[in-house]
This record gives structure tokens, sequence and C-alpha cells, in this order.
């Protein structure tokens, strides 16, 4: 897992948002250890899911710059940054007609690891389903395979749980400790963060409000954390 | 089952490849010894028509596909969103202002003018959210385009005129041997690169970000979808005139006879079945029907093609309803 370098994720002075000038978070500064559980927090439409791209390298930054084990995210190719970060999206894709074991050899190196993920995940019989016949929460969880098949230093998750049932929240809590407990590094930008912290499972929490960021106790209650959001 | 379609289909190929081949006004023996009009039947008149058929039919077909998977949009096609009407335009201001007709010419022209249309739908596509509007664009395209040309026509000489018109039929009888096997090589080539696009092309219909965070990129994909997309669009719009429907239906029927969704699949099975769709469509050109003169190809395809964007309206409709 360890790819060479420092290993961990830098943000140095990133401002990130759309068009030239319009920032929707105008300071981050932070550094990620590897192998642990991240969290980025805030309200909605704080620019969680915008940084989140930004640090998987995949919107542009306005300033600043990023850095994996030393490199410069942004400066890497689509092919050499999918070796290093993996990313889902916070809505699964809706129209793809593949079939979902299709889908995960696409990020696997072969169809045993497929197997393998299929019957951690307990769906063995999703093999051949197509991904537009699933429900939102499924499709979400085959991209969390799929994420997770891709077998990246780190994995970037935009709000992971939103569609999934209480069952199946439980069941990627334990995947994600299980790929921690590999040596994966997990960023989240999530809203249900209560029962990780309750778990004790996280090992940071950023908070984005009014446009900075800032690294806030991963231990304390989440409690002060709304009210921070909330100031 | 999915051996079973791909069995069926090119058992389907090669009869009606031999049938254009071998019936006819002047029947030639499948087996047997060939007169000099046989030799010359074969060589200059039906082998050009059915090379154009088999190149025209498998490459517009990949066109379409390719642009449904890119555009996520099973309405698009290259006649849909005005490529076909691009390439036109490139054939009109070459043989409306007098320029040139030869060949190479006439199908650079039309390549140029499709690319040109593909680069102005791809700039503007981000801008739409809803698919109906990039629909609703090209259609706009190919009235502007239309009228461009019908400007172009009421200034051009009476031959230019009349060899635009003959060419604006669109049919697959047209072309020499030379340029049947011109297209025939073009569209080979071209089929393989769309091939070794396959896990891309898989990856894209997860979504643009998704796809990049699994090694596509995005820019070169879409500057190798424009220039396939244009040479083959062009190429076969030079030679074969501008053909209807084909690019936008075959995907759907291929989507009709097999489950199979990954592109490794649907891309020889789209054009083997747009192959076999534009010889079968010629048939009812050449008056397999009994009508003796035939249809127009244009007519005929659209006949088939009209229904089908009805059909997939319609369960895409139901679908949103369920």
């Amino acid at each position: 897992m360890n790819k060479g370098g420092s290993n961990v994720l830098r943000v140095e002075g990133v401002a990130v948002g759309y068009g030239r000038d319009q920032s929707v978070i105008e300071q981050a500064d932070m550094c990620l250890d590897h192998g642990a559980v991240h969290l980025l927090i805030g309200r909605n439409g704080a620019g969680k899911s915008t940084l989140l791209r930004a640090m998987a390298g995949l919107h542009p930054l306005q300033k600043g710059r990023i850095l994996v084990n030393d490199h410069s995210i942004h400066a890497l190719t689509d092919k050499e940054r999918a070796a290093w970060v993996a990313y889902v999206a916070s809505t699964p894709p809706r129209t793809s007609q593949l079939r979902v074991g299709e889908v995960l050899e696409l990020a696997a190196k072969d169809r045993s690891e497929v197997t393998a993920m299929l019957s951690a995940f307990g769906e063995e019989r999703w093999w051949d389903r197509r991904l537009d016949t699933l429900s939102d929460g499924e499709a979400q969880r085959v991209m969390f395979a799929r994420a997770l098949l891709q077998n990246t230093p780190w994995v970037f998750m935009d709000e992971p749980t939103a569609f999934l049932d209480v069952p199946s929240k439980r069941t990627f809590w334990n995947h994600l400790a299980v790929a921690a407990e590999r040596g994966q590094s997990l960023i989240l930008a999530t809203h249900d963060y209560e029962h990780l912290v309750s778990r004790g499972a996280v090992d940071s929490v950023h908070l984005i409000h009014r446009g900075a960021l800032q690294a806030v106790e991963a231990h304390a209650a989440p409690d002060e954390w709304t009210q921070m959001m909330e100031s | 089952m999915r051996h079973m379609t791909a069995i069926a289909i090119c058992l389907l190929f090669v009869v009606l490849a031999i049938s254009h081949l071998v019936l006819g006004d002047i029947e030639v023996p499948v087996f047997g010894q060939w007169s000099t009009l046989h030799e010359e039947i074969v060589l200059h008149v039906r082998l050009p028509r059915l090379l154009a058929a088999v190149a025209g039919g498998a490459g517009l077909s990949l066109c379409g596909l390719m642009l449904q998977t890119w555009f996520g949009n099973p309405l698009a096609g290259p006649s849909v969103l005005g490529i076909s009407s691009g390439a036109g335009l490139g054939v009109a201001l070459l043989v409306l202002l007098g320029l040139s007709t030869g060949w190479w010419a006439t199908a650079s022209a039309a390549m140029l003018g499709s690319m040109l249309v593909l680069l102005l739908v791809l700039f503007v596509a981000h801008r739409f959210r809803s698919t109906t509007s990039l629909l609703i664009f090209g259609l706009m395209l190919n009235y502007v385009i239309g009228a461009l040309i019908t400007v172009l026509q009421s200034e051009a000489e009476q031959e230019a005129l009349q060899q635009f018109v003959f060419w604006g039929m669109g049919t697959f009888g047209h072309g020499s041997i030379e340029t049947g096997i011109a297209l025939m090589l073009s569209v080979s080539l071209a089929c393989g690169l769309v091939w070794a696009m396959h896990s891309s092309l898989d990856l894209w219909t997860l979504g643009r970000v998704t796809a990049r965070s699994m090694g596509v990129n995005d820019r070169q994909l879409r500057w190798r979808l424009v220039a396939l997309a244009g040479v083959l669009t062009g190429g076969i719009t030079a030679v074969c005139g501008p053909v209807a429907f084909l690019g936008l239906a075959t995907p759907h029927v291929v989507r009709l006879l097999t489950r199979e969704r990954s592109h490794r699949v649907l891309i020889p099975l789209t054009a083997l079945t747009g192959a076999v769709l534009a010889m079968a469509a010629d048939w009812g050109v050449k008056g397999v029907l009994g009508t003796g003169q035939g249809w127009p190809l244009n007519a005929v395809l659209s006949l088939i093609g009209g229904p089908m964007v009805i059909w997939v309206l319609i369960s895409k409709a139901s679908a949103a309803h369920e």
C-alpha cells in the first residue's frame, strides 16, 4: 500500500471554487496520516464535496497545492492518479447498464478479486444484475466496492452513506474499518458521523465553515461541532 | 444465448453479402464458371455497392454507439446531432462552388464539416442540463445547415446543382471499386481504434468524474471521439450521401437483440448489425419487394429509424413514470 515518499497527504494554502475568482474555500491547510479514517464535515454548501474532489485531483485548484506522498496530485496523469487515489461520488451512476461484475472487473486486477469482494459484501447474486436495475443504495455500495478494488493507498468518499439503510450502514462501517486496518486511508465528506465517532473509528476531523478549514478534536462530542457550524 | 445472437448476425451478414453479389437482373452463379460479364458486374457494380453498404452501415452505427455513450443519451446519433449535415455542408461548399469533385477532396471536406459540427456540439453540450435540449440543438443545427445548403444550391450552376442533388439522395451505389475499398479499409481501421477504447467507454457510463478517477483521460477520449466520428461520418457521407437513422437505430437494435452492455461486445456487434441493416435496406432500394424501381435509401431507413426513435422515447417515458 505504501508507494514511497512521506506517507501523508498535505493540503497547502489551497483555495478551491468555480471559475477563476469564485472561491468556495479560501484557505485550506491540513496534513493527513496514512492508514487512518479522516472526516470532512460542514453544513450543506460549505464546500466539502469541492474540497474532497480537489484532494482527489479531480477538481482544479485556484491556488496552493495538494501533495500525496510528496507528489502533486494535480501533476499526475489520469492513469498515475488512479493508482494513488480512488473516489466515490455522492450520487451513484443511474443510467449505466453494465452488470455489477463488469463494473467491478474494470477496477480489479482479476475476476477472483471481484468474487472475493462480492462475497465480502454478502452479495454474490449481484454479479449479473445490471447497475440501472439496482436501487441508489445498492448502486452506491457497488461503487464503494469498486473503489476498494482499485486498491489505492487513498480512498475519497463523498456522502457514502447517504442512500444506505441502517444494516447497510453498519456493514459499510465494518468495511471501512477493515480497509483502514489493511493500510488504506479513507477520507469521508459526510453528515453521518455520529456512529463512527462513537465507535472511536475516526482519526481526524476537519470542519469547513465560512470558507475556512479548521481541525477539530476527533474525539469530541459531535454536538460541539454542530454548535461551531451554527456560529 | 450471447453466442447464438452473434452467430445469427454473422450468418445473416454472409447470406446478405452473397445475395447482393449474385442476385439481380443478371444472376451470377455462386459456384461455377463466371463469364467476363459476370466478373464485370460483380467487380464494378455489385462489389463496390456491397462494400459501401457494409462500411457505411458499420461505420455510422459505431458513430451512433460512441455518441450515445459519450453524451449518455440514447437518442444521439450522427444524423440527429447535425454531424451528417456538417459533412453535407462540406460537400455542398466544394461541389456547389465548383471547387472540386474528386473523391479525396469531397471526403476531406465532408470529414472537416462533420468534425466542426461535432466540436460545436461538444462545446455547447455541457451547458445543457437536459438531454432533450441537446437533441433540440442538433435539430436546429440541421435546420440552419439545411438552409445554408439551400442558399448555396440557389446560387449554384446547373451542372453542379444536378451533381449535388444526385449525391444528396443517398445511396450505396455511387462509388467505384476504389472508393469502396478505401472506405472499407478506413472503417475497419476506425473499428479497431474504437474497440481499443472499449474499457474507457465502459467507464464513461459511470459518469465523468468516476471515469476520470479510474484513469480515463476525458480530453483524450473526447478528441479521439471527434476524430473517429468525423472521419467515419465524413468519409461515409462523401461516398454514400447523407444516410439517415442508421447511426441512431442500430445500437438500439443491438440492445434489443442482446443483454450485453459491455462495449467489448457492443462494438463488434453494433458494427456487424449496422452492416446487416444497411445490406437489408439496400435490398429495399434495389426493389426486392417487386416494385421494380425500388425505394430511395433514406425512405427505407426512415421507415425503420423513425418508429425506432418513437419506441425509445416511449420506453424512456414509461421508465421515468415507474
